[in-house]
């Protein structure tokens, strides 16, 4: 009896095993045919990114949205080098910021060979309000979208709003007729679903290799692009990416809104051809947040007696590994067109303590930590991004000065949703450690509004009235030298509250082997993959 | 009861425990992504978006309901329940595809390179673990002992990155990442799978060997054994043929732990080489609180492992006349 069992169950058990085996074989390696290696005479560019893509419909999947916009499909406006908004199919005119004019302005056809027109546009925009959850709060204000004739369009929005010219920027053109009788565009997986108007085509993605591939479009309205074909190679981590590119399997590596973390330059300057391009960084590389609606962080005081306390030169060298500079109290960067010179921030401890002492934080009980004025024991949480390596190494560096003056501090980790979560929505946080990005500095009412407004994403949870009219007045507002104006204002009042302390100006850091490529491109939005490059790379 | 009936009434007494067990791991794996901080809408709508729209009640609702997030927790549980029964695992938040089809792709990815170092190390830290096992002052068995501590001791990331490093770019021998592309040959696949099942048939092996050192040197001082050493049998024959039969329980046991790490992958391991198996599918389903992947990747991986136990249970008695039925 227990033999048989025991001849029947090793023979189940090797069986299951071999048809697993075999199962994994089939299920993968033994379908479909292999990419083409017959690339000899065509300029091939191989583009290594840690920005993984899941599922290949734009609509669903983020990094699949910013690849589409980068290859196959057309943006309705584009990013200047100065980060403004600049008409790329279409142009604009309004006299009132509610009542639009888009006017296509280029002589565009659909990869399929059918030609674009003002139908396109007006459905595009109709179609993702409607259907994509982005969009929704990038139109949420439009009324009604028209097609007057083959190449206008007006939209109307229920009140004044600026910022629709953002959602222009962020809005990819799509053929009304692949798109028109998708009722769930997230879920459609039709082999029309990636046509486009872009510079372009889309080729194959392969997820278990982790390649997708995008083949110059000869018909794009600007140029045939001089590269043929583009391939992406898909890695999950930074450390293996680099040795990629060290290896020549990559010509560069790519992030989108950023470049590579500063620590990984040092030994990558060994590599004799791998050459760096360093630019300005639109966003703010870190800063540290506070609650301005919670005790005692709502003090404007409180928060500039902290801004004493930090060393921002060691962030510089530590953090950022000389690739930075030490920002001003005006929390608008230097690479801005608009931004007004404010003064150094420095570190004073003698003054942070001074500052401390006359607020009444002192530490009453003796236990060597500064206490609330009541007496009762003050402790700082400090939200940092576990996900992020240079987060949490920045964060134990702002303890340890905020330690420095006897502020107790306590580092929080929190991965990406718990930490978007908590700052966006629950609101249950002291302060916290983040950066920010281009386009989220363009976004809402631009200058980095959407970080600190709290009727919106609002990390500094913002509810000052002045700054609040000042939001207001720019997304009413239709007149570009008044928001200029404006955003003066909002620097001014960045520098006297100090709702969030910028602790380091950062550079873009973004590598690429110099014998293999050359004529890179960076675009402010969509750094090397930004349509310029097609037109000006030269493959070695 | 007679002596015939002992063994299935040991099955069905096992399985029934095992059977209230599963029904638990389903239910808790509901549980568990849903305690869990964080928002499955901040990927729908993008961390840049999330803010406006959680603050627009129209799409919020809109949404919520889409995804069946508005309807109380218990009836989610039973929707939940009833699905899973009817072999429905859902649908993904974060790919937008049915959740059976994202695991149809990416378990094979996991099983090509856990299965087979599987069975690699549990034959090598066996055989590694029999010989170790023999009281001896060999400096030889010293160095393999401490060998198999370090090994099994060393962050697993790093050791495949320095693997990475060697292997690949300065030897130029493996690729650097990514499983073979759809439709590679047999020396493809081979490259791209070499590196991945070295170094986990290397952790694990080590492991193994270090469990069944352990279990060979406490048999080994048995009376039994000085017995049949004395009727001249050699160690190794000894080894095989007396030694490893009352050892083998404990080593099912890990075998059916062993088979939980194959099916929800080598998470680090995965990661350090590109290879986008469960392990990395399941991290980034809590990375983007993806509640249906997450519940259903959790269930297999649990499910598999409650089987292999029952297996590893059923086995034992079959090999070991000491388990009582």
């Amino acid at each position: 009896m227990k033999k048989n069992a025991l001849v029947g169950i090793i023979g189940i058990v090797i069986l299951v095993l071999v048809g697993l085996v075999f199962g994994s074989f089939g299920g993968n390696f033994s379908s479909g045919s292999p990419p083409s290696n017959n690339t000899s005479a065509a300029k091939v560019l191989t583009i290594g990114t840690t920005n993984i893509v899941k599922t290949d419909n734009f609509v669903k999947d983020y990094y699949m949205g910013i690849f589409a916009a980068c290859f196959i499909l057309d943006p309705l406006a584009a990013v200047d080098e100065g980060g403004n908004i600049v008409p790329n199919l279409i142009n604009w005119s309004t006299t009132d910021s509610k009542d639009w004019t888009l006017t296509l302005i280029r002589n565009a056809t659909w990869h399929d060979g059918k030609p674009v027109t003002a139908e396109d546009v007006a459905f595009t925009i109709t179609y993702l309000k409607a259907k994509d959850p982005n969009y929704a709060t990038h139109f949420q204000f439009v009324v009604s979208v028209q097609p007057v004739n083959n190449k206008t369009v007006v939209v109307n929005l229920s009140k004044e709003w600026t910022s629709f010219t953002t959602g222009l920027a962020a809005t990819r053109l799509m053929p009304k007729h692949v798109w028109a009788n998708v009722t769930d565009p997230a879920t459609y997986s039709g082999n029309d679903r990636n046509v486009g108007s872009g510079p372009f085509t889309y080729g194959s993605f392969d997820s278990a290799s982790g390649t997708m591939t995008f083949n110059a479009n000869k018909n794009y309205w600007r140029g045939i692009p001089v590269v043929d074909k583009v391939i992406l190679k898909f890695y999950t981590s930074t450390d293996a990416m680099l040795m990629a590119l060290k290896k020549k399997d990559i010509a560069a590596t790519y992030a989108y809104a950023s470049g590579i973390d500063p620590v990984y330059v040092p030994p990558l300057l060994e590599e004799k051809n791998v050459s760096f391009m360093i630019l300005p960084n639109f966003g703010v590389d870190n800063s540290l947040w506070f609650n301005c609606m919670r005790y005692p962080y709502n003090m404007r005081e409180f928060r500039e007696a902290l801004s004493y306390g930090l060393d921002y030169n060691s962030y510089v060298s530590f953090i950022a590994a000389g690739y930075a500079k030490v920002p001003t109290k005006g929390w608008i960067p230097d690479s801005w067109d608009y931004y007004v010179q404010k003064p150094l921030l420095a570190k004073n401890s003698s003054r942070a303590a001074s500052m401390l002492d006359s607020l009444g934080f002192v530490d009453g009980d003796s236990d060597g930590w500064r206490d609330l004025p009541n007496g009762t024991a003050l402790t700082m949480k400090m939200l940092a991004r576990s996900d992020i390596a240079l987060s949490m190494r920045l964060a134990e560096l702002v303890k340890r000065d905020l330690e420095s003056l006897k502020i107790r501090t306590q580092i929080i980790p929190a991965d990406v949703s718990t930490f978007q979560t908590i700052t966006q929505n629950t609101k249950d946080f002291d302060s916290a450690i983040s950066r920010t990005t281009f386009w989220g500095m363009i976004m809402y009412a631009g200058a980095g509004t959407l970080y600190f407004d709290n009727r919106n994403m609002g990390w500094a949870n913002v509810n000052d009235p002045q700054y609040l009219a000042v939001v207001d007045e720019i997304l009413r507002n239709a007149n570009q030298t008044h928001t200029t104006e404006l955003y003066v204002t909002l620097q001014d009042l960045y520098a006297t509250n100090m709702y969030a302390i910028p602790l380091y100006w950062g550079k873009i850091i973004q590598p690429y082997r110099s014998d293999m490529v050359d004529g890179l491109v960076y675009n402010t939005m969509y750094g090397i993959l930004g349509k310029d490059t097609w037109f000006s790379v030269v493959i070695k | 009861m007679t002596s015939n009936l002992k063994y299935p009434f040991f099955l069905i007494r096992k399985f029934s425990r095992y059977l209230i067990l599963a029904f638990a791991i389903i239910a808790i794996n509901f549980l568990i992504p849903r305690l869990m901080p964080g928002d499955p809408m901040l990927f729908i709508f993008g961390e840049e978006v999330y803010g406006a729209a959680i603050r627009n009640p129209d799409l919020l609702q809109g949404l919520t309901a889409k995804y069946g997030l508005d309807l109380p927790m218990t009836d989610q549980f039973w929707i939940y329940l009833h699905n899973f029964f009817n072999g429905d695992l859902g649908y993904s938040f974060s790919y937008g595809r049915p959740i059976f089809e994202i695991i149809a792709e990416r378990l094979p990815l996991t099983l090509i390179m856990t299965v087979p170092s599987t069975i690699f190390s549990l034959i090598a830290g066996t055989a590694l673990g029999l010989s170790l096992g023999w009281e001896s002052n060999s400096l030889l068995k010293r160095v393999v002992s401490a060998a198999c501590v370090i090994i099994h001791s060393v962050p697993t990331y790093w050791f495949a990155m320095l693997m990475l490093l060697v292997f690949s770019l300065w030897l130029g021998l493996t690729p650097i990442g990514g499983a073979p592309p759809v439709g590679a040959s047999p020396a493809t696949v081979i490259q791209h799978l070499f590196l991945p099942i070295v170094v986990l048939t290397l952790f694990n092996s080590a492991y193994v060997a270090i469990i069944v050192r352990g279990l060979t040197f406490e048999i080994s001082e048995e009376p039994f054994v000085t017995t049949a050493l004395s009727k001249g049998l050699g160690k190794f024959n000894f080894s095989l043929r007396h030694l490893l039969r009352p050892s083998l329980p404990p080593l099912l046991s890990l075998v059916a732990i062993e088979m939980g790490f194959a099916f929800s992958g080598a998470l680090l391991v995965e990661i350090a080489f590109s290879w986008p198996g469960m392990g990395y599918t399941m991290w980034q389903a809590v990375t983007e609180r993806d509640y249906p992947l997450l519940q259903a990747s959790f269930t297999m991986v649990a499910l598999i492992v409650v089987s292999a136990n029952a297996l590893a249970d059923a086995l034992s008695y079959a090999l070991d006349p000491r388990v009582k039925p």
